[in-house]
């Protein structure tokens, strides 16, 4: 063979070599393509979806709580909200202010300039809702000025359209937007809803990559609380317990009227009251809850409690007669009526129209202390509403046999037992509706983002006391209000009113005993008398040592429950008050 | 079917023996170049304009930047393809010399006016923004130079001495001077072209184990002299051991194959081309095959290149012209080398050296000489026995079958 043959062959053999290197190769590589692609690659995708990932937080936007008829008393406001530091704008708060003013219209100069002038505080909000643009603009007229201490915040921040109105029921947020007080408190969770989030990849530059996979929890809208409030009713209750306090130089006072039929508050005020809107006023004493976290002596009011025992025991009626003694001395411990008399007769009405605390014990000595007491948790004092709101007290019901002779006596009277308004109201209103307590009850919904309502469940109502004996006390009640009773001024044209007032003396927290000269005057009633729908009760704390509750409480009664009755078109009976003697 | 001539061929073998039948036809090379070619073509232009697009648009507010100038060097260089396939040997082997010298005077000129890119000055600009990259040039300029010298040396490659001189010089002289532009990804694919024609022209063993141990000798050199160089190397065995500096391409290449999994992310879907993964559009291109077509789109490139190989060495094989058989060798081993020293890197099998994957990478000058070489491919297929009359024949049928609508259409 030719040297040339020899090469050619050798040639094809080293061709085939080359192939099958290449071809090994490749077979190499296509094993190492299914190690990391199919075998380890868990590892290092996961990597690159850690590497490359972003979180963004879907905030869910905060509930309302609205009154009965669907109207804001909390709300979110989005938009743009400028704040300033006072501490730094006190200074140029005349240039910044008239900055504003340029940008925004309708804001006014003077009360803008006083807002950057507020002492001692750091944050004060200056315009809520801007839109961005117009922020935008008065930010940088501000900056191109010099003038600093104005800042711009997007976050949707809290707002109560009528500032105090109902502001201790509706409570307020922490600076962390969680509510700590009244209904932001108990149906914060609600509230807030679910926070959503969107994890998706991106680039490193941070842009988002499209087609890559997006995980998105929902996010969910937090649910409105529909209160039972009536907003009107609120405000207009609001001003006149605000002029009663004034008035009387009381402490402070409380309105509350409820729903008889089924437990629905329709109104609770305080004065003085703070605005969770503006945050002023927000100190102990205003922020407290009076109507169900202060613990009180509610006085005369529980004489009805007492009747309404005495009587669910076929024990008395409104024309019971009963002999009154001008005193009596039990225990070392004299007691006495208001106003001196000898011994006198009274019927069970006319002790009821005439608050005689001796006409009362007299009455319930028929029955043991052990039954008072058994009765008095039924109305449900000492123990919880079941309002359910935040740091509801239970009052102190000390157990019957631990009451020393002179307590007996007196808590029939309403001395020796302390309440919360709303249990006073709760237990009243079991008179009115019938014998069968409601348990009061503050909200009637929570509005979903997509309409539904929640209705919370409510308990069923309790019998305490027969019918009958209800109807007993009620007409022991009309006589209160009668122009011979404690309280004509409770008095309302065409509408038959049931009533009683209670000046209880109050008692000094710190040294447990009773101060002289201070009292609480009360007056609690219900209309209509002859088919209730309304109970009232209206609580003044420490006036002017002359008053008594017919002669203060009474007339703002008088004018909440009005309005009430008008607000929700509750004709008069017609009927008139049955007459009681109230003597024999 | 088992003819009447095969009697003894058993019929249960008939899908074998229908493969090795399809395979035993005279036109499966230049079918085979043909088709991988046009395949690897169109999936290499579908993927630069995938990778490219989020850069482009970022760089060049057109998302087809990249793409639209892919596809003009895709036409140009099918073009040069085209003519390459038809052109006859014997002005192949005229333009040689002026192919050779003319890339080695470019080569040259890089070093006067060439503009340097990430640390390769191999580049020289033109006008309308191209640019060049001569080395490219140069990997096809050694084949049509080696082709031409062995085919006429046909006679003499029996004696060492012919074999390597003076083959080995100008080639070693090249590819030193693309060494000197910093270009050592595309030196590697020359020297590997160069050990690949010494070993197909039948060097004898001893002196090519030589030749082989000098070039380890000097590569180990060339890298230990360069601190960056011996990094590169160290974190190439363990790229977790610098993460964001040099290891970083090889761990977000990792990444890219790692997310694509068996099926792939989805065509478009990558995300280690938002500007995680540097030159995804180019020589991690594969990278972004896998990830958006997963270990499917990443094993058909590899059986692609495969297949590419087969015909390459079937038509080195079995033509009967040297000329064809030593430029399909060379063009095969080139086209195979340089893949598979870009798979390699991709795969973090090799450490990490600036080379395209032909026919896929984004680059012009690359994509140009390498449509030209598959032209070569596709004429040197042409010479296998029996090629060009069945291509006549088939022409001829064409034609004739053309008639025949005509005449059913009248």
């Amino acid at each position: 063979m030719t040297g040339v043959g020899a090469t050619h062959a050798m040639t094809h053999k080293r061709l085939r070599a080359c192939l099958v290197l290449v071809l090994t190769v490749l077979v190499l590589f296509g094993v190492r393509l299914f190690q990391i692609q199919g075998i380890d690659s868990a590892a290092f995708a996961a990597k690159a979806v850690q590497d490359g990932t972003d979180t963004v937080v879907v905030p869910a936007p905060r509930g309302s709580i609205t009154d009965r008829n669907g109207i804001d008393l909390a709300a979110n406001v989005e938009g743009i909200t400028l704040t300033a530091d006072p501490t730094m704008t006190t200074a140029d708060a005349p240039q910044v202010a008239a900055v504003l003013t340029g940008v925004f219209d309708d804001l006014d100069y003077f009360s803008l300039v006083e807002k950057l002038r507020t002492p001692k505080s750091r944050y004060v909000v200056l315009v809520k809702q801007a839109p961005a643009t117009k922020a935008q603009k008065a930010l940088d007229r501000l900056k191109e000025k010099g003038l600093v201490g104005v800042f711009s915040d997007s976050a949707p921040i809290r707002t109560y359209p009528g500032g105090s109105l109902a502001a201790n029921l509706v409570g307020y947020l922490n600076a962390q937007g969680e509510g700590v007080a009244g209904l932001e408190r108990t149906y914060d969770e609600q509230l807030q809803g679910k926070d959503g989030r969107m994890t998706y990849e991106v680039a490193p530059s941070g842009q988002r990559i499209p087609q890559a996979d997006t995980t998105v929890d929902e996010m969910v809208p937090g649910k409105d609380v529909v209160t039972t409030i009536d907003r009107d009713l609120q405000w207009y209750a609001d001003q006149r317990l605000a002029d009663g306090v004034r008035s009387s130089s009381a402490d402070w006072g409380l309105a509350i009227t409820m729903d008889v039929t089924n437990g629905e508050i329709v109104q609770l005020s305080q004065y003085p009251s703070f605005d969770p809107d503006t945050r002023t006023g927000m100190t102990e004493k205003n922020t407290v809850a009076r109507a169900w976290q202060t613990v009180y002596e509610p006085g005369s009011v529980i004489k009805t409690l007492t009747m309404a025992a005495l009587a669910d025991q076929g024990l008395v009626s409104a024309d019971t007669k009963i002999k009154v003694p001008g005193s009596m001395t039990i225990d070392g411990f004299n007691i006495s009526d208001y106003w001196d008399h000898g011994t006198i007769k009274l019927t069970a009405a006319g002790v009821i129209a005439q608050s005689s605390n001796m006409g009362t014990i007299v009455a319930s000595q028929q029955m043991k202390s052990s039954t008072l007491h058994s009765y008095l948790s039924k109305f449900g004092l000492g123990s919880k509403t079941g309002v359910g709101l935040p740091g509801e007290s239970k009052g102190i019901l000390v157990p019957a046999e631990r009451w020393s002779r002179s307590q007996a006596a007196t808590v029939t009277f309403g001395q020796g037992v302390s309440v919360t308004a709303l249990q006073m109201v709760k237990a009243v209103g079991a008179i009115a509706n019938g014998g069968v307590a409601v348990e009061p009850t503050v909200v009637s919904g929570l509005k979903a983002g997509d309409g539904s309502v929640e209705k919370p469940a409510r308990a069923k109502g309790q019998r305490v006391v027969s019918q009958q004996a209800a109807k007993q006390v009620t007409r022991m009640m009309e006589a209160v209000t009668a122009d011979d009773g404690t309280a004509p001024a409770a008095q309302i044209e065409g509408y038959r009113v049931a009533g009683k007032t209670g000046t209880a003396w109050r008692v000094n927290p710190e040294t447990g005993r009773y101060v002289r000269g201070q009292n609480t005057v009360s007056f609690m009633g219900f209309a209509p008398a002859d088919n209730p729908r309304f109970v009232t009760y209206v609580v003044l704390d420490n006036p002017v040592s002359s008053a008594g509750g017919g002669s203060t409480a009474a007339p703002v009664f008088q004018q909440v429950m009005s309005m009430a009755l008008e607000r929700f078109g509750i004709a008069p009976t017609g009927a008139k008050s049955p007459k009681v003697a109230q003597d024999w | 079917m088992a003819t009447s001539t095969e009697p003894a061929r058993p019929t249960r073998h008939g899908f074998l023996a229908g493969v090795r039948s399809a395979f035993d036809r005279p036109l499966t090379s230049y079918q085979l170049v043909l088709g991988v070619g046009t395949i690897l073509l169109c999936l290499g232009l579908v993927m630069v304009l995938s990778a490219s697009s989020v850069l482009a648009l970022r760089q060049h507010d057109n998302a087809f930047y990249y793409f639209e100038r892919q596809l003009l060097f895709a036409v140009v260089g099918g073009v040069g393809a085209v003519v390459a396939a038809k052109l006859p040997f014997r002005t192949l082997h005229w333009l040689t010399y002026p192919v050779l010298i003319g890339s080695v005077a470019l080569i040259v000129a890089t070093y006067v006016i060439g503009v340097e890119i990430r640390g390769n000055r191999n580049w020289l600009p033109l006008a309308g923004g191209f640019m060049l990259q001569p080395s490219e040039f140069a990997k096809l300029a050694v084949v049509l130079w080696v082709a031409h010298l062995y085919s006429r040396k046909q006679k003499l490659l029996g004696r060492t001495s012919h074999v390597l001189v003076p083959m080995l010089p100008v080639t070693a002289g090249v590819a030193l001077l693309v060494v000197g532009q910093n270009d050592l990804g595309t030196a590697l694919v020359l020297f590997a072209v160069m050990l690949g024609m010494l070993w197909v022209a039948g060097l004898k063993s001893r002196p090519l184990m030589a030749i082989l141990l000098t070039l380890g000798a000097v590569l180990v050199f060339f890298v230990a002299a360069a601190p960056h160089r011996v990094a590169r190397l160290l974190t190439f065995m363990d790229p977790m051991s610098a993460p964001d500096t040099d290891g970083y391409q090889s761990i977000h290449s990792r990444m890219a194959f790692a997310s694509g999994q068996f099926w792939g992310v989805g065509l478009g879907g990558s995300r280690q081309k938002w500007g995680t993964l540097p030159e995804a559009h180019n020589d991690f291109i594969l990278a972004i095959i896998g990830e958006e077509l997963g270990l499917f789109g990443a094993c058909v490139v590899l059986v692609l290149f495969g297949l590419l190989a087969y015909a390459g060495i079937r038509i080195a094989t079995r033509t009967r012209e040297p000329y064809a058989r030593y430029l399909a060798a060379g063009i095969t081993i080139w086209l195979l080398a340089q893949a598979l020293i870009n798979i390699g890197m991709v795969l973090g099998l090799l450490p990490v050296i600036g080379i395209p994957l032909p026919l896929i990478s984004s680059g012009g000058s690359s994509l140009m000489t390498t449509l030209v070489a598959v032209g070569l491919l596709v004429n040197c297929a042409k010479s296998e026995p029996g090629a060009k009359r069945a291509l006549e024949a088939r022409a001829a049928r064409r034609s004739g079958r053309g008639l025949i609508g005509i005449g059913r259409r009248g």
